[in-house]
């Protein structure tokens, strides 16, 4: 019998009788534990109990009704009761391979590479050899005594860890992982995440100590289903991202290979580069072609030349690695968050706005015209002196158009008396502002703390 | 989604329209409280007529008591030798040949300081040249004080001495903004439809091309009565002819650029009404027939502002109507006012040289005095902490002497 | 506010309206620490009364020696003037203005904490940015141009030092001491104006009547600038004959065949036909400028067009396509922050010895394990 260590400020002793008894149902406390019960449960660990966020469970609302007398009692039976519970613990290392099979009961030593599965139904350990023979023709009952699961071959598998009990909660949490996969970033605030992972391990807690299984499974099942879209969502979005990972690093290893090639490749033909010059240096020298001094400007310049187009390249080549970089990682700060920040947007993205969402195009009065029989406006046009710097007349056509009717329909003896009447003394200010910017839309403007006199 | 910017809503973001409107009551209100602080503060500092001083220590006898508050001036000549003043900028500035845009902001900037400030706080005599000054700097004219204060027989001191004051009072909002160039504009506008090419902006529903607005353009009457314009059509040339179209028009914004000169500058309007209005109001001064045929090409019949805008535009037209030359104080009255002024005004701001130049001396920079009121008490400081190792124990704490 | 020297003045001041506004306005605020200090205006941090997380900036502005020749110097009233008047999200936001005891004008500025584009520019070692930053930033500077134009302001000094960066990391213009507004007709300005390296031909002819293209060329150096790092027409020493000289050699000679009237302007430099360069074409611009591509290149070269005429108009350079060619402009908070150097040693300073450098808000959230990848 494997005693399963200390969780969550769960007296020991109690959990383990009522593991050795009743493996998977509801434990309802049996008349005769009562008052182990009631002597055990006593012992409250202080410490475990100040972290215990969750409801007590069935049990202790036993203990409960017993907690206030019990309570009274001195806390010297305490410590020789936690002695007890302690010394029962086996804080032992994990425990090795057992060499006997509990079914067949055939030894490691007879048979060397015995393997031992465990079946997530029930967590009962066999060796394969019985897991074949028993369950090879179809769904079986467990052999171990006393349990009465009905148990399939193919959901036998090797034990990952060495304590079953482990096992076990591991596999009841990727079970409720697999169904509780909300994100971070699906919640408004921190403390709201915070809220809903106390929730989930709430679940998990209780049905990894059996409490109010029916219950729990009842939520998670509901759960599932209300939310099959966004967990299947998320899911999807989980595995792309590990995709996506594994894809980067892997891009990155390709980089770092290419960059190595071409740097290698870049030396080679350098130095051929050299050689060549070289030889070909000393031929012209020999025929006479050449002279000297010819020969060392020549080398000059075209040193000169390599130089400049290797730095030009290298700055090109760093505003595109930046740029790669960048586009490859979507410029944020991490590579796991790429697919999700799109599944934010609010349908396809709008085009890029150059003018920022302001335009100024609308003209309630004028139509702006690019001629005005206006003899003294037109002489500039004539004037090399004034055009040749850039005046541009047309410029001012659309400023005195713009002057001559902003504010046209603006009637300030209204839009005042509003502002008045809404400015009580200097402390309703942003009132009389935006009165006064009534049916004016605010995009560029904003006004400010100033109030009229 | 796109946020359309119309030309009331571009207005609308101007300090002119943000804190120097107002309805004529709230206008009038404003300085009603700006004269009643002063002669509240003028029966501090004067007698009330029967000797008595008040609080004064009489160092300078003979500007204190002289006066009596009954001497002091009322609301309404205030505004008059406020508006002399005005005029007084206008002059100048015609004597500097500075373009029209540094004349109305100054005189613009004299209006407002006035809002808040009263002539028997700081006489105008005082504060109009330094006006000016400040509207050419901001306007764009960059003549240097020293040339200025010669060119106009004035120290250099006194001209600068209340800037920072008019500065304040104008909460530092330095931009005015004037119809000069809207009307302009209108007459650009009015020029091509006379010559046949006028155009209306699509939405606009009077609908007409070039050519018809032409037509309908010859077709107005004359000049009517009471306007301003001198304009008549030529005996013997076509209606329809462009030439004498584009005269008409040249005609009335030659009168209407007057109007905006004077009376516009030296009345209220600039408060009241937005610059548009202005120049609409002095259009329909000059020739109420083509400025209310103008007004149709922008306006439909069945536009909803198309009466508040009349109506805007009349009561511009009206108070613009309502000045006269012969409103303007005369030199006589001018003198009579001023000397009445010098009894009753406000010692405390005579002299504004001497003011400032104490400010800066004593006052000191604020920052400067926390550095150095820090630095002293982190040298005491430290000198303490050495001092407490001594064997005596720390030195007595001097007393520092703030400044 | 006349402090008395002689003068009875038993009763105080007049407070005006205007006045105690002022005071209520300087009264709403804390000031800090400086932040920098120049010739001409010192710049502090500071916070309002009422909410301390809300930063701003007071700029005072220094009285210095012109105060005799000017009062209030041109700069400052300048600077008053057209940011009250001018609200946009890519142009400083002046939120008000007030005044010392000792007459000293504070603009309370907004606060800007991640210095200017210049830095970023200029820390090659640190700061990586590439063509969709790039994108962003001049987006966000071409906006700005587009504002002032629409307003009928020149601004007349950009340059990247006066390209601040907000917290956001919004580019946002500022500095409007050298600002005008557009001319009227026949009306003269200066045409000793913009920074040099920024200063387009036509001033160094010594155009007295221009438009918004200066500005536009500005624009183009700051554009240039971002893409090669370095100045692009750094003349040294940066006299006027060095600058056309530069300004031929990279963009091309002006003359009358691409800049008709260019031979009037009364500052124009003849050049002999044999020392004439040709017009830089554009393949070359595209040659140069490969990293933001032929369509950014082609915008630069319009950028650059000799004759202020046939440069592109603010306007139009919102017009062009490139806003919309692939790759798109980086998002706000993608754009490349001061980093590095002083700011994470100062984060690095801040956790006690032993702790572990906080992942985020690891610490806070519970871990996760993830068993689902067991088989």
């Amino acid at each position: 019998m494997t005693v399963s260590l200390e969780a969550h400020g769960k007296l020991p002793i109690f959990e383990a009788i009522l593991a050795a008894d009743l493996p998977a149902h509801e434990p309802h406390p049996p008349r005769s534990p009562i008052h182990v019960s009631h002597l055990v449960l006593d012992v409250r660990l202080p410490t475990f109990v100040s972290q215990l966020t969750i409801s007590p469970p069935t049990m202790s609302r036993l203990a409960q009704s017993r907690a206030a007398p019990a309570a009274a009692r001195p806390g010297d039976q305490d410590g020789e009761l936690l002695q007890h519970s302690l010394s029962q613990l086996r804080f032992t290392d994990a425990q090795p391979e057992p060499d006997i099979c509990p079914v067949c009961k055939s030894s490691r030593y007879l048979n060397k590479s015995m393997q031992f599965l465990v079946n997530p139904e029930c967590y009962h350990k066999m060796c394969e050899s019985c897991v074949d023979r028993i369950f090879s023709h179809g769904p079986n009952k467990c052999p171990i005594a006393g349990c009465n699961r009905t148990l399939r071959k193919h959901r036998f598998r090797k034990q990952t860890f060495e304590d079953i009990a482990v096992e076990r909660e591991v596999d009841i949490r990727k079970r409720v992982a697999a169904i509780f996969n909300r994100r971070e970033d699906e919640f408004e605030d921190l403390m709201d995440y915070n809220n809903y992972l106390n929730d989930v391990e709430d679940i998990t807690f209780n049905l990894v100590n059996r409490i109010d299984v029916e219950e729990n499974e009842k939520k998670l099942a509901a759960y599932a289903e209300q939310n099959s879209k966004s967990i299947s969502a998320n899911a999807s979005l989980a595995s792309q991202e590990t995709q996506d990972y594994s894809a980067l690093q892997a891009a990155e290893r390709e980089q770092a290979r290419l960059r190595r090639d071409t740097a290698r490749r870049e030396e080679e033909e350098e130095r051929r580069a050299r050689a060549e010059g070289r030889q070909d240096i000393i031929n012209r020298l020999a025929s006479g072609t050449a002279s000297a001094e010819q020969i060392a400007q020549e080398s000059r310049v075209t040193l000169k030349k390599r130089m400049d187009k290797k730095a030009a390249a290298e700055r090109q080549r760093q505003l595109h690695a930046a740029a790669a970089a960048k586009d490859a990682t979507n410029g944020s700060s991490g590579f796991l968050i790429k697919g999700l920040k799109t599944k934010k947007e609010v349908g396809p993205e709008k085009p890029f706005d150059a003018f920022g969402g302001l335009s100024f195009a609308k003209h309630d009065y004028c139509v702006l015209q690019d001629h005005y029989e206006w003899d003294w406006l037109n002489e500039v046009r004539g004037d090399v002196q004034i055009v040749a710097g850039g005046y541009d007349v047309q410029e001012f056509h659309q400023r005195a158009l713009c002057d001559a009717f902003a504010g046209l329909g603006v009637f300030v003896g209204e839009e005042a008396a509003a502002r008045d009447e809404a400015a009580m003394g200097p402390g309703a200010v942003k009132a009389a502002a935006t009165a006064g910017a009534a049916g004016a839309c605010t995009g560029a403007k904003d006004i400010k703390m100033e109030d009229p006199f | 989604m796109t946020t359309y910017l119309t030309e009331d809503d571009i207005y609308r973001t101007s300090t002119q329209y943000r804190l120097w409107s107002f309805t004529p009551e709230s206008l009038a209100a404003l300085r009603e409280q700006t004269h009643a602080a002063a002669i509240e503060r003028a029966k501090k500092y004067l007698g009330h007529g029967n000797g008595t001083t008040g609080h004064s220590d009489g160092a300078n006898g003979n500007c204190e008591g002289d006066g009596t508050v009954a001497d002091c001036l009322t609301a309404e000549e205030e505004l008059r030798l406020v508006q002399r003043y005005a005029d007084q900028i206008r002059t100048t500035s015609d004597f500097f040949k500075w373009p029209v845009n540094v004349k109305a902001t100054a005189v613009q900037y004299l209006h407002r300081f006035y809002l808040s400030n009263s002539t028997l706080t700081y006489p105008p005599r005082e504060t109009y040249k330094c006006a000016l000054f400040l509207a050419s700097k901001t306007e764009g004219v960059h003549m240097t004080l020293s040339e200025y204060a010669r060119r106009i027989s004035t120290d250099a001191q006194l001209i600068l001495a209340p800037e920072y004051k008019i500065i304040q009072a104008l909460r530092f909002t330095l931009d005015v903004r004037q119809p000069f160039r809207g009307l302009k504009g209108a007459l650009m506008e009015l020029l091509n439809i006379a010559a046949g090419r006028g155009a209306v902006p699509q939405h606009s529903r009077t609908g007409k091309t070039g050519a018809e607005l032409q037509t309908l353009m010859a077709e107005l009457p004359g000049v009517a009565d009471g306007d301003r314009s001198t304009w008549a059509a030529p005996a013997g040339a076509a209606a329809a002819d462009p030439r004498v179209l584009a005269d008409r028009a040249h005609v009335a914004y030659g009168v209407a650029r007057q109007i905006l000169d004077a009376p516009a500058l030296l009345t209220d309007v600039y408060f009241l009404f937005t610059p548009p209005q202005i120049y609409f109001g002095a259009l329909m001064l000059a020739d109420s027939v083509l400025a209310g045929f103008y007004l149709s090409t922008k306006l439909a019949l069945e536009s909803p502002v198309r009466g508040k805008v009349l109506a805007t535009i009349g009561a511009c037209r009206d108070m613009l109507g309502a000045w006269s030359p012969q409103g303007v104080m005369s030199k006589e009255e001018r003198a009579g006012l001023e000397a009445r002024l010098e009894r009753c005004r406000d010692p405390t701001t005579r002299d504004l040289v001497g003011a400032m130049a104490a400010e800066k001396r004593g006052g000191g920079d604020e920052g400067a005095l926390d550095d150095g009121v820090a630095k002293r008490r982190k040298l005491e400081r430290e000198k303490s902490m050495k001092e407490g190792e001594d064997l005596f124990g720390p030195s007595l704490p001097t007393v520092g002497n703030a400044a | 506010m006349a402090v008395s020297n002689g003068l009875p003045s038993s009763e105080p001041p007049l407070v005006n309206q205007a006045e105690q506004l002022d005071q209520q306005e300087r009264q709403k605020y804390v000031k800090g620490k400086k932040l920098g200090s120049g010739q001409y205006a010192d710049v502090f941090s500071a916070h309002l009364v009422s909410d301390p997380s809300k930063l701003v900036a007071i700029k005072k502005i220094k009285v210095g020696p012109e105060v005799a020749e000017w009062g209030i110097s041109h700069d400052s009233l300048r600077e008053i003037k057209f940011l009250q008047e001018l609200s946009h999200p890519n142009i400083i936001r002046l939120h008000s203005v007030f005044s010392t005891k000792s007459q000293n004008l504070n603009l309370v500025l907004e606060h800007l904490p991640q210095g200017d584009l210049l830095k970023l520019i200029q820390d090659v070692e640190n700061i990586h940015y590439g063509p969709s930053d790039i994108k962003a930033w001049m987006a966000m500077l071409s906006r700005a141009v587009w504002f002032c134009h629409e307003n009928f302001v020149l601004h007349r000094d950009i340059k990247p030092n006066n390209l601040l960066i907000a917290a956001n990391g919004e580019i946002k213009l500022a500095d409007f001491g050298l600002a005008r507004s557009f001319a009227d007709p026949y009306a003269h300005m200066t045409y000793n104006t913009i920074t040099k390296w920024y200063r387009p031909p036509e001033l160094y002819y010594q155009a007295s009547f221009y438009s918004g293209a200066v500005d536009v060329w500005s624009v183009g150096c700051v554009f240039a600038e971002l893409v090669q790092r370095k100045v692009f027409l750094p003349a040294m020493p940066d006299t006027d004959i060095n600058m056309i000289g530069i300004i031929s050699s990279t963009i091309g000679t002006p003359t009358e065949d691409n800049w008709p009237g260019v031979s009037k302007l009364r500052g124009y430099v003849p050049v002999e036909k044999k020392d004439v360069t040709p017009v830089k074409r554009k393949d070359q611009w595209e040659a140069e400028f490969r990293a933001v591509g032929p369509v950014g290149a082609d915008l630069l070269m319009k950028m650059f067009a000799l004759d202020p005429r046939k440069r592109l108009t603010a306007r139009q350079i919102l017009e062009h396509e490139w806003w919309t060619t692939d790759p798109k402009p980086s998002r706000l908070e993608d754009l490349p922050r001061k980093g590095g150097g002083l700011e994470t040693m100062g984060e690095d300073l801040k956790r006690r010895g032993g702790e572990l450098p906080s992942l985020g808000r690891g610490d806070k959230v519970a871990r996760k394990l993830d068993f689902s990848t067991m088989k």
